[in-house]
């Protein structure tokens, strides 16, 4: 089992909550710069405790995540983690312009000395407001996004690209991947349609804003796919993202939640539209076949603290503890990387990030391996 | 400036229907551009070659790179504006194939049509029409894109 430590940027201080996007009615730079700073720091401790990956990622116009460009964050960490690997999870390429994505991919990959780990994303829902993309293309975008980028990437002559979505006259990257022939891909798989076109194309697989059961029956259909595409995914292949907290001992975990709860400034994490919207974007066959996957994110929020952990929502405990909870992951999913984000803050999440490198992860080390 | 349009199709080839003026043969024209499919690009060279002068520009739809060393050498030395395309899911003819052509015609223009296989004309017709109409209005200017961006006047 690897470790990540994921840097979700949240904006430390109180904000306006209503709904996304976010006004920025009640805000402060000085927050939102010791937000940057933070992420930095735990980065660096979570390199010097063992783990293998720090993860960024990409949301919009919110304080749940203010890395609207996460490359711009990772380009940072490539000069202070000088070992662990650098994890976009991810770019929303569907709604950004391919050939810079891959550009940018290509120069985090030579600045990090070929540590780029490259996730590919559809994004939430919201996003497709962002920059005004209509959700019904997402899927049809993604594909044609990552086919585009692949070629940016592998293609040695300067070439046009006539697509459903984009069109350039001609395309040559400087600098290239430092990776060959490309950094490792991750897309999304939570719906069936993800699945199987990760299978296909052979390409890794992250869960997240998942439950246990969810994210099971996806991996064992994304593994029966990859069967019938003639290959079999590893562990590796299999990322699980999942808020923690490991304490000195279980009851310190619990109180440490309660109290941080009871303490936490008012402050808007939610990603989710008004009704009619989401509705609209749901109509708009974003989800797929999978339906199930409407509501999920709600149901996270709406369940209670062991409700999250039974769910595997939520890793929460002494160290003994968070090592059978991830074994319980491990079995279930199959996943080989963890994608860890702070539960809490401050010198707790410190804490924790070190408990989990010196007491946890040398217990889970050997799944999966 | 538009010119006649002479098709030169491999065989079972079925060329798109054209907007303009196509034609089977060069024959009595003094002026025209030319498109090739798949094996017809030796043709297609041949003809350039043999006619200096008269062909204005020239197209490649999935077109296997000739045998003929000397022809294209030819070819070359006319400096006759090229446009090879390839469909990214040709089999026959895989995308990477532009990369023999760029090796032998250093300025040729290389364009992959996505989702497209060896019949890419058929498989995305107003791909392939919107990309060599656009650079058979200007051969010599086809990077530039000549096009309004404006959403609204």
């Amino acid at each position: 089992m690897k470790a990540a430590l994921f840097s979700p940027c949240t904006y430390a201080g109180p904000t306006a909550s209503s709904g996304w996007p976010v006004p920025t009615t009640v805000y402060s730079s000085a927050v939102a710069q010791q937000t940057f700073q933070t992420a930095i720091e735990q980065s660096r401790l979570a390199e010097d405790v063992g783990f293998d990956w720090v993860t960024v990622a990409e949301h919009h116009f919110t304080p749940f995540c203010i890395t609207p460009n996460p490359m711009v964050l990772a380009g940072a960490l490539t000069q202070v983690v000088k070992r662990a690997k650098i994890a976009l999870l991810g770019a929303n390429i569907p709604i950004l312009n391919p050939v810079r994505v891959a550009e940018e991919f290509a120069m985090l990959d030579v600045m990090s000395g070929g540590r780029l780990v490259a996730g590919m994303l559809r994004g939430t829902p919201n996003e497709y407001v962002t920059y005004n993309i209509n959700p019904a293309e997402s899927r049809a975008r993604f594909q044609e996004a990552l086919q585009l980028i692949r070629m940016a990437w592998t293609e040695p002559e300067p070439f046009g690209w006539q697509g459903r979505y984009w069109q350039y006259k001609s395309i040559s990257i400087w600098p290239r991947p430092m990776q060959q022939p490309h950094p490792p891909l991750y897309m999304s798989g939570s719906s069936p349609e993800s699945g199987e076109f990760a299978a296909k194309n052979r390409i890794g697989l992250g869960f997240a804003v998942t439950s246990l059961p969810l994210a099971s029956k996806a991996s064992r259909h994304y593994r029966a796919q990859a069967a019938i595409a003639g290959w079999t995914p590893h562990a590796h292949d299999i990322i699980y993202r999942i808020p923690c907290y490991v304490a000195g001992t279980d009851d310190e975990a619990m109180d440490d939640l309660a109290a941080a709860a009871a303490a936490a400034v008012p402050r808007s994490v939610s990603l989710a539209l008004s009704q009619g919207a989401e509705s609209a974007i749901a109509g708009a066959g974003y989800y797929g076949r999978d339906e199930a996957q409407r509501g999920r994110v709600a149901a996270l929020f709406a369940s209670g603290t062991r409700e999250r952990i039974e769910q595997g929502q939520l890793l929460l405990g002494g160290p003994r503890t968070v090592v059978a909870q991830i074994r319980r992951i491990h079995e279930e999913v199959g996943a080989g990387v963890l994608d860890l984000i702070p539960a809490l803050s401050g010198a707790q999440a410190l804490a924790s990030i070190e408990r989990f490198g010196t007491q946890v992860l040398p217990a889970v080390r050997e799944l999966g391996t | 400036m538009s010119l006649p349009l002479v098709i030169l199709p491999a065989s079972g080839w079925k060329p798109p229907p054209w907007p303009a003026e196509t034609r089977r043969s060069p024959e009595g024209l003094e002026s025209f551009d030319l498109l090739a499919q798949g094996t017809a690009a030796e043709e297609a060279l041949r003809l350039a070659v043999m006619r200096p002068g008269a062909v204005r520009a020239l197209i490649l739809a999935a077109a296997s790179p000739p045998a003929d060393a000397a022809l294209v050498e030819h070819f070359a030395a006319l400096k006759i504006p090229t446009l090879a395309l390839f469909g990214t899911s040709d089999e026959r003819v895989p995308p990477e194939t532009g990369r023999r052509w760029r090796a032998l015609l250093p300025g040729c223009h290389l364009i992959f049509v996505y989702d497209a296989g060896h019949d890419l004309a058929a498989e995305r017709p107003e791909a392939f029409l919107d990309v060599v109409l656009d650079f058979l209005s200007d051969p010599t200017a086809f990077l530039v894109n000549r096009r309004s961006g404006a959403l609204q006047p």
